[in-house]
């Protein structure tokens, strides 16, 4: 009896993983994208995946928040847990809801800074009051003194750098358990991706996120734990498998396979 | 060097060449250009000068006349009140706005947000297929189809709310009637609005609707909160060219909504259009230079006048409503 109630709560304590994928494998109309993927991805931390271009990690950030329902053909196998919950019993839009997605080029939409921010608290019914929230989310992001004066016009006049803090803004102000960034910073200069860098490191304390990034020295600077993911070819069609994870500093200084060694050691230096 | 290698001067020969080419592409392509321009200048200057010539012969205020306006220029007993054709061209514009919009609209946002490959496949041909019947065809579908219906239609309304009368003693819908050629009109730029409204739809950038779906909303409330005013400039600019289609269709309402220039704004009624009038006339024998012919030139102007107003306007909000969002 006791130590079934010990494991009971070792696994809704802080340990247990946010997203838990396991033997997950990804493919569009037939072509095995990425394969045999499982990992833990630990709450309120932040996690990078890297890897070469077509090894996957758009994809799997894709499907950890079912947006790839939208494209047709798309098949995932394997389980993919949120919480326990296996994502793909759960309705789209509710997975939509707990876990926030941030888009490579900032996606605002065409509206006013505040509608930006309003109109996901009001599809989802939010029930307090939407002004306060708008300015905590636009604070959060550190957005609130540069746009307090001008929420009325239009978020597309704003920089690339302050329209990727709002697209952070508009998920945040939803509480979602789970971020996901599809890096977010490659469309923008490197001021404006060092500002982005700093906000991540604040919000980690908050929330689980998961950024996908090209750029090693930013996946150095900002990652708590680091997934490795390595392309493979078989007879000309290419796909993705998870070669390591773990802590950032064993991935990048004592990396336990030759391919993630290779890969850190030829991009960082 | 070799002797495959150009020298210098044949270098700049050829350089010369090729600036002359380009010269005369831009000549050519200025020409095409300004044809347009001339065509239009043209059209203008006959329209401003025969309404000059029938400005000298009868005053404005007969023109702009408010007060009991007739519309007589072939009587004995000539009235010239402008009114008259607005009012019916308004009407009829007014009804067939009233169906092509909504319509086209909601065809368009299924058809770029909701339908699938193979159902856009084979509804935007049978669309295209709409836009392409010939305008007197719709015409005496207004006249022969929709006007019936709409006769039992508005006996059936007067008999449900006040049954048991003669059948005579309730209104009887005129065989020539308004609201007939508005509703087909409205049918015939449902095409031209949605097949308008769907491209700039379906231009709005995917990461757009993503970006909607990532916060959790549904495919209705992306359409109507993201992709409607991300493309509303298009739309905008599709509803300008419908309604400036229906200011100027003739055939339906020269068919469908009769030709007597009668000043209402009743769409039950019948009433001639500005270009109803214009095809009556022109059909007829009137004297080349005579003030009936004049007349023509004048309700001309007018429809072009309002046209030019439609588009103005369009400009405007597309522009404004741009800025807006």
């Amino acid at each position: 009896m006791n130590t079934q109630i010990n494991e009971v709560r070792s696994d809704i304590g802080e340990e247990a993983p946010a997203f838990r994928l396991e033997k997950m494998s990804i493919a569009y109309s037939g072509n095995v994208a990425v394969s045999g993927v499982t990992l833990n991805i630990p709450q309120k931390q932040l996690m990078a995946l890297i890897g070469p271009s077509g090894c996957g990690k758009s994809t799997i950030l894709r499907s950890l928040c079912r947006l790839n329902d939208l494209i047709p053909g798309v098949e995932v196998s394997g389980r993919i847990s949120l919480f326990h919950e296996d994502i793909r019993q759960m309705d789209a839009i509710a997975v939509h809801r707990r876990v926030g997605m941030v888009f490579q080029r900032p996606n605002p939409f065409p509206k006013s800074i505040y509608e930006n921010i309003a109109l996901g608290l009001r599809v989802n019914g939010y029930r307090g009051r939407i002004d306060e929230m708008v300015e905590r989310s636009l604070q959060q992001v550190a957005l609130w003194d540069e746009v307090k004066d001008r929420l009325r016009s239009s978020a597309l006049n704003l920089s690339g750098g302050q329209q990727q803090r709002l697209c952070i803004a508009r998920a945040l102000s939803l509480q979602p358990e789970v971020i996901l960034m599809d890096e977010p910073c490659s469309a923008l200069d490197p001021i404006a991706s060092l500002r982005i860098d700093n906000l991540l490191n604040q919000l980690k304390q908050y929330y689980t996120l998961v950024v996908v990034t090209h750029n090693l020295q930013q996946a150095a600077r900002i990652s708590d734990s680091v997934a490795f993911f390595n392309t493979n070819n078989d007879n000309g069609r290419i796909y993705g498998t998870l070669a390591e994870y773990g802590p950032v500093v064993q991935v990048f200084s004592e990396p336990q396979k030759k391919e993630t060694y290779d890969y850190v050691n030829a991009r960082s230096n | 060097m070799t002797n495959t290698s150009l020298s210098l001067i044949q270098i700049r020969k050829l350089i010369q060449r090729q600036n002359l080419f380009d010269q005369l592409v831009l000549v050519a392509l200025l020409m095409a250009a300004f044809s347009s321009i001339v065509v239009t200048g043209g059209i203008l200057w006959i329209l401003i000068s025969e309404s000059v010539s029938f400005f000298s012969q009868v005053p404005i205020t007969d023109f702009l006349n408010l007060n009991d306006p007739k519309w007589t220029p072939l009587f004995d007993d000539k009235n010239f009140a402008i009114i008259t054709l607005i009012s019916s061209t308004l009407v009829t514009t007014g009804v067939s706005v009233a169906i092509g919009i909504p319509m086209g609209t909601i065809i368009a946002i299924y058809l770029s947000e909701f339908a699938s490959s193979q159902v856009r496949e084979l509804v935007k041909p049978i669309l295209e297929l709409l836009a392409g019947v010939p305008s007197v065809v719709f015409g005496y579908f207004a006249l022969q189809t929709v006007t019936p219906f709409m006769q039992q239609v508005i006996l059936g309304v007067q008999i449900f709310f006040a049954p048991g009368r003669d059948e005579f003693d309730y209104y009887q819908l005129p065989g020539f009637n308004m609201l007939s050629a508005g509703i087909v009109m409205g049918i015939s730029i449902i095409p031209l609005i949605s097949s308008i409204s769907e491209d700039a739809m379906r231009a709005v950038p995917k990461q757009m609707r993503e970006g909607s779906f990532a916060v959790g909303a549904t495919r209705l409330q992306t359409s109507f909160n993201v992709v409607l005013p991300a493309a509303i400039s298009g739309i905008i600019a599709s509803y300008i060219l419908g309604i400036s289609r229906s200011l100027g269709q003739t055939m339906i309402v020269a068919v469908a909504a009769g030709t007597q220039p009668v000043y209402t704004w009743n769409p039950l009624e019948g009433a001639s259009t500005i270009s109803t009038f214009i095809v009556e006339v022109a059909k007829g024998d009137i004297e080349h230079g005579s003030l009936e012919y004049n007349t023509i030139f004048v309700a001309g102007l007018a429809l072009v006048v309002m046209t030019l107003a439609m588009n103005l306007l369009g400009h405007y909000l597309s522009k404004r409503v741009r800025e807006v969002y």
